[in-house]
């Protein structure tokens, strides 16, 4: 099974606030506990709704927990004109 | 103690598309196997395909009461979110795919067969034959999302 290219920081900042457990978490934001699971795992992206809940709940920005890394960048850049 | 890093624990959802796969796949044994003691002739009418159709339904509800139940169980997690929904839109779309395909080879079987007996066909048969082509996809949907959530999509 392939991972999403979204890393996050959920189980992390989970551990940090409590700690928090995955039911917990899931019943805060309204979703499955095995939706923490798959998002932890990083095999499941969220919903841009729920992405703000998630770090609503840790009282930070979205990017402090969802990660999206940077396009490689282009082995031959087209030349500036 | 269960590990909080594995997908041991199945959601409500998971266990709602397992009973459906089994009741699904309990009818559609029941049917077939009463369907080919009666050599697939059996008339619409008759009081032996009205308990066929009975009991179909009794399994039918009994699946349907035991779903239920699994909504309205214990845990606190919720009962449907938006990974659940995706998975079975993923899921719908699989099992349309074979439909078509089914559907597509069902109507070249009777179009460009030559050996075909046409008498043979008979529209209740048609009829047996789309409610089993409905079955598979039932079964094909329920298999599809079993494997999603199985997989921790």
């Amino acid at each position: 099974m392939t991972k999403t290219r979204i890393t996050n920081r959920i189980k992390e900042l989970r551990q940090a606030s409590g700690p928090l457990t995955q039911e917990q978490l899931a019943a805060l934001v309204g979703i499955t506990r095995q939706t923490v699971i798959a998002l932890e795992a990083e095999k499941y992206a969220p919903s841009l709704e729920l992405a703000f809940k998630i770090a609503r709940v840790f009282s930070v920005s979205v990017e402090d927990v969802f990660i999206y890394p940077d396009e490689p960048a282009p082995a031959n850049p087209p030349a500036p004109r | 103690m269960i590990a909080e890093n594995t997908l041991e624990t199945v959601s409500k959802q998971e266990k709602i598309a397992w009973v459906s796969l089994i009741s699904t796949l309990l009818i559609t044994g029941y049917f077939v196997s009463k369907m080919f003691d009666y050599d697939w002739q059996l008339g619409v009418y008759s009081y032996s395909m009205a308990k066929i159709v009975a009991n179909s339904i009794f399994l039918g509800i009994v699946a349907e009461l035991i779903c239920a139940a699994i909504r309205r169980g214990p845990g606190a997690d919720a009962v449907e979110d938006e990974r659940d929904t995706q998975i079975r839109t993923r899921a719908t779309i699989i099992s349309y795919h074979f439909l078509v395909v089914l559907l597509a080879a069902a109507i070249g079987t009777l179009a460009f067969s030559p050996g075909l007996r046409l008498d043979f066909v008979t529209p209740l048969l048609v009829a047996y034959v789309l409610l089993a082509m409905l079955s598979a996809t039932g079964i094909v949907k329920n298999v599809a999302e079993i494997v999603q959530y199985r997989r921790g999509v």
